[in-house]
C-alpha cells in the first residue's frame, strides 16, 4: 500500500498517469481509510484508467465489474451453477445416496461460481475492485452495494455472511447520468475529475503519444481548450485529444491547418450538431 | 482543531450540504493521517465532507472566509493552529456556465456620478484588465471597487444584488462588458472566449470579496446570512444569481431524469390487474396445457396532454423558465405538451422547442414571441384572448398548468374566461412562485383565480418545486 501522497503520486507517473494533488490525496486516503474512492466526471477524463492504473501501482490484481441497468446479484456476487447441481442430483440418483445427503451436497463450495465482488472479497491479496459506472446500474443495485461497500462482507442465505479474507481497494466511478443516495455517498472518499487545464494536459500529450512533434502538440491542446469552452452538447475529453493526436500522427502531419482538423474534427467531436458549431467558427479557433 | 471542524461542518450543513457524522470523522481521521499543511488540508476537507460537485462552488467560499485569518474571531486562533497555512484562491471549479455573460442584462449603464474625467478612464482600465487577465490586476480592480463603497453597512447584507449593482457602476462594468462584446466581431473566437471566460471569474471574484468584506465588517452573524443564502433548496427563486440559476438547471435536470426512470421502474414492477389470456396460455405450455400461473397484462401509463400557460414577466420569469425546462425534459412522459407564454397576452411557443436544445428554444422566445403588448402582467387580457384564440387546445384529456403570481395591475380579473378554461380541461394547476403571504396582497387576485383550480401551489424554491412535480406526474 501507499505510504504518502508522494509516493501515490510517484507510482502513479511511473505508470504513466499524470496526477494532480487533490487525486493523489484522495487516492491516498480512500487506500489508507480503507474507504471505496467514488470517482465522478465527464466521459473519457480517465476515470477508469486511474483504478486501471492504481492496480498496477499496487502490483495487484483488476477486478472490474461493469455496471448496466438490470445487473442484479447473480451476476456480480455469485450464482449458484445450476446444471452442475443437476448434474449432481440426476448422477446421485444412480447410486444408493440419501436425499438428506444429495441436499448438503449441492450447496457446497463446488457448485458456486464467484461473481466479480465476490471474487474481490475472497482474494487472499488485496485487489483492486472496479465498479465502472455505476451511475448506470438500477438503485436497487446501489443499495445492496452498501453491505458490501462498508463491512467488506456479503450476507448470502445459504452459507450465511461471508467475510473479506483480504480488504479490497474498491473504486466507483460515475458519468454523472443520475445522483447516487446519501448512504452510498457518505461511504465514499468523493473525486471529481474535470477537464485537464493546458498545461496538464499537454503533458499527457506528450506522454501517451511518444514521437510527437513538439509544436504540433501544443497546437493541438490550445485548439482542444478553445473548443471546450464553447457551450456543447459533448466537450472534447483527454481520451478524444489522445485519439486525435494519434490520428494526426499517423497522417504524419506537422501543423494544423483548416481543411485538416475539417476533415478530422469527427474524432474530437460526437455530435454533429457541435460539428457544425465549431465548423462555423474554425477560423477564430485554430491557434496560429 | 476538531471543534474548529465540527463548527465548519455545521456551517457547512446550514447551507443545505448533507455531511455526517461519520464524514466528519472521515475527516478528523484523515487530517491526523495528512497533517495540515498547506492545499492537504484543502483537498482532505473536499475528499471527505462533500460528495458531489454541485456544492463544490459553496464548499470552496465558505472555506475561503472561514479559514481566513482575517476573518473576526477566528484570525488570531487560526493563526495560531495553522501558521503555514496557505489560502487557495481560485482552486476550486470553474463556472461552467457560459451563456449568458454577467451583467449584460442590465443593458448599457452609465457612471454616471464618478465625474466626467474619471468615467472614460474607469472603463478603459476595465477592458484592458478583462483582455489581460492577470489574476492579481483583476482582484486589484475588484478591491478598489469594492472600497468605493466605503465602510459596509448593516442593510447592504440585505441587498446584496443593489450593492454588486453600484461596485458595477463605479468600475463601469457593464460598459465594459458592452464594449468587449463589440470588438468579439473583430477579434479571434478563441480570444473572445478567453474574455468571457475572465469576465465570469471576475464576476465571481467580486461576490466573494464583497461576501468577505461583509463578514469581516458585520461578523459571524453576516457569514451565516450569507450561507443560509446559498442553499439552493430553500432559496427563494426570484434571489437567485446568475451562477445559481445555472445550478439550479443542472439540479433540475437530474431531477427530471430521476422522476422519468422512477416512474418506469413503478410501473414495470407492479403487474398485477388485468389477466393477459394471451401470455397465459403461452406460459401453460410448459406445463402441459394447465395454466400454474396467470400472466398480466403490461401497465402502460396514462400518458396526460398537458398545456403550460407561462407568464414571463420580469417577476415571475425565472421560475417560469425553469418549469419549461422540467416539462420539456420529461416531455415523453407525456402525450404532447403545448405550451403558451404571456405577459398581457398568449402566445404559442410548442414549436420553439421541437429538436432543440431546451436553452436555444427559451431564448427563441424572447426573439420571437409574441406576449407582450403593454409590458405590464394582465391576467384578465390573457385569458380572454387564450379563449379566442387558442380556445380548441383545450379537452376533457388535458391538464392545465398555470404558472403566475396573479398580480394584475389592478385590470380586470375576467374571471368568466377563466372559469369557462377550467371547465373544459380535466384538471387545473396553479403554481405560484411568491411565498403565500403575499397572495391577495397589493395587486395579487390569487383566491379570486384560486376557486376555479383544483389545486394552487406555492412553489417558491427548488425543494417545493419537486414536491409538486412528484405530485403532478
Amino acid at each position: 500500500m501507499f505510504s504518502s501522497i508522494e509516493e501515490v503520486k510517484n507510482k502513479l507517473t511511473q505508470q504513466k498517469y499524470l496526477i494532480n494533488d487533490r487525486l493523489a490525496t484522495g487516492v491516498f486516503l480512500a487506500a489508507k481509510l480503507q474507504k471505496p474512492l467514488l470517482i465522478e466526471g465527464p466521459a473519457g477524463v480517465g476515470k477508469t484508467e486511474l483504478a486501471k492504473v492504481v492496480a498496477k501501482a499496487l502490483d495487484t490484481e483488476l477486478i472490474r465489474l461493469q455496471c448496466y441497468e438490470g445487473l442484479d446479484e447473480s451476476k456480480s456476487l455469485f450464482e449458484w451453477n445450476y446444471q452442475k447441481q443437476l448434474l449432481r442430483i440426476q448422477a446421485n440418483h444412480l447410486t444408493d445416496k440419501t436425499w438428506e445427503e444429495t441436499k448438503a451436497n449441492i450447496f457446497s463450495e463446488e457448485f458456486y461460481l464467484p461473481r466479480p465482488i465476490m471474487k474481490a472479497l475472497q482474494a487472499e491479496k488485496p485487489v483492486v475492485l472496479l465498479v465502472d459506472e455505476l451511475d448506470k446500474s438500477d438503485e436497487e443495485f446501489e443499495s445492496f452495494l452498501l453491505e458490501a461497500l462498508s463491512d467488506y462482507q456479503v450476507s448470502i442465505p445459504e452459507l450465511g455472511t461471508v467475510k473479506a479474507k483480504s480488504i479490497p481497494m474498491v473504486v466507483l466511478t460515475s458519468n454523472n447520468y443520475r445522483d447516487f443516495s446519501d448512504a452510498l455517498k457518505r461511504r465514499c472518499i468523493h473525486l471529481y475529475i474535470d477537464y485537464p487545464s493546458f498545461e496538464r494536459e499537454l503533458a499527457i500529450v506528450r506522454l501517451k503519444v511518444p514521437g510527437i512533434n513538439e509544436a504540433l502538440a501544443e497546437k493541438i491542446v490550445r485548439f482542444v481548450q478553445s473548443v471546450r469552452k464553447m457551450v456543447l452538447k459533448k466537450s472534447p475529453s483527454i481520451s478524444e485529444t489522445l485519439d486525435w493526436a494519434r490520428t494526426l500522427v499517423l497522417l504524419g502531419v506537422d501543423t494544423l491547418d483548416q481543411e485538416l482538423v475539417l476533415n478530422t474534427l469527427n474524432i474530437l467531436l460526437k455530435y454533429q450538431q457541435d460539428i457544425k458549431k465549431v465548423e462555423e467558427r474554425i477560423g477564430g479557433l485554430l491557434p496560429d | 482543531m476538531d471543534r474548529k471542524i465540527l463548527e465548519f461542518a455545521t456551517l457547512l450543513r446550514k447551507t443545505g450540504v448533507n455531511v455526517s457524522h461519520t464524514e466528519v470523522a472521515d475527516c478528523l481521521k484523515a487530517l491526523a493521517l495528512v497533517g495540515l499543511e498547506k492545499e492537504n488540508f484543502y483537498n482532505v476537507l473536499v475528499c471527505t465532507l462533500i460528495k458531489d460537485q454541485s456544492y463544490f462552488r459553496i464548499f470552496d467560499r465558505l472555506f475561503y472566509y472561514y479559514f481566513d485569518p482575517d476573518f473576526t474571531g477566528h484570525r488570531s486562533e487560526a493563526l495560531k493552529m495553522w501558521p503555514n497555512l496557505i489560502f487557495p484562491e481560485n482552486n476550486g471549479v470553474k463556472c461552467s456556465g457560459v451563456d449568458n455573460v454577467p451583467g449584460t442584462e442590465q443593458g448599457r449603464s452609465t457612471g454616471f456620478g464618478q465625474g466626467q474625467g474619471l468615467a472614460t478612464a474607469a472603463v478603459d482600465q476595465f477592458v484592458q484588465v478583462i483582455k489581460v487577465g492577470k489574476p492579481d490586476e483583476m482582484a486589484d480592480m475588484v478591491k478598489k471597487g469594492i472600497e468605493s463603497l466605503g465602510r459596509i453597512r448593516e442593510e447592504d447584507l440585505e441587498d446584496m444584488k443593489e450593492v454588486v449593482r453600484q461596485v458595477k457602476i463605479f468600475l463601469e462594468w457593464n460598459m465594459g462588458v458592452y464594449r468587449l462584446e463589440n470588438e468579439a466581431a473583430g477579434v479571434e473566437e478563441s480570444v473572445w472566449l478567453v474574455w468571457k471566460e475572465r469576465l465570469e471569474q471576475m464576476e465571481d471574484l467580486l461576490y466573494r470579496e464583497l461576501e468577505k468584506a461583509v463578514i469581516k465588517e458585520l461578523g459571524q452573524a453576516a457569514l451565516e446570512t450569507i450561507l443560509l443564502r446559498e442553499n439552493l433548496n430553500e432559496l427563494d427563486f426570484y434571489r437567485l444569481s446568475a451562477p445559481q440559476v445555472n445550478e439550479i438547471k443542472k439540479k433540475l435536470s437530474k431531477f427530471a431524469h430521476r422522476l422519468a426512470t422512477r416512474l418506469s421502474f413503478r410501473q414495470k414492477r407492479a403487474k398485477r390487474g388485468k389477466i393477459d389470456l394471451h401470455k397465459t396460455i403461452r406460459k401453460s405450455m410448459g406445463t402441459g396445457g394447465i395454466p400454474l400461473k396467470p400472466a398480466f397484462r403490461d401497465r402502460y401509463p396514462t400518458r396526460p396532454e398537458i398545456v403550460v400557460l407561462c407568464d414571463i414577466s420580469g417577476s415571475v420569469k425565472v421560475f417560469s423558465e425553469f418549469m419549461l425546462q422540467l416539462v420539456y425534459s420529461i416531455q415523453n412522459r407525456f402525450i404532447h405538451v403545448q405550451s403558451f407564454v404571456f405577459v398581457d397576452t398568449p402566445d404559442e411557443v410548442t414549436e420553439y422547442f421541437k429538436n432543440q436544445e431546451i436553452e436555444d428554444g427559451i431564448k427563441n422566445i424572447y426573439n420571437k414571441g409574441k406576449f407582450s403588448k403593454t409590458a405590464f402582467s394582465d391576467y384578465g387580457q390573457m385569458f380572454m384572448d387564450f379563449c379566442d384564440k387558442y380556445f380548441e387546445v383545450l379537452n376533457k384529456k388535458t391538464t392545465l398548468l398555470v404558472i403566475g403570481d396573479a398580480r394584475n395591475n389592478y385590470h380586470k380579473a375576467q374571471n368568466d374566461y377563466f372559469r369557462k378554461m377550467c371547465r373544459e380541461v380535466k384538471k387545473v394547476i396553479w403554481l405560484n412562485p411568491e411565498p403565500a403571504e403575499k397572495w391577495d396582497k397589493e395587486d395579487s387576485i390569487m383566491s379570486s383565480y384560486g376557486l376555479c383550480c383544483d389545486q394552487v401551489f406555492e412553489c417558491r424554491n427548488l425543494e417545493q418545486l419537486e414536491k409538486v412535480a412528484k405530485k403532478i406526474i
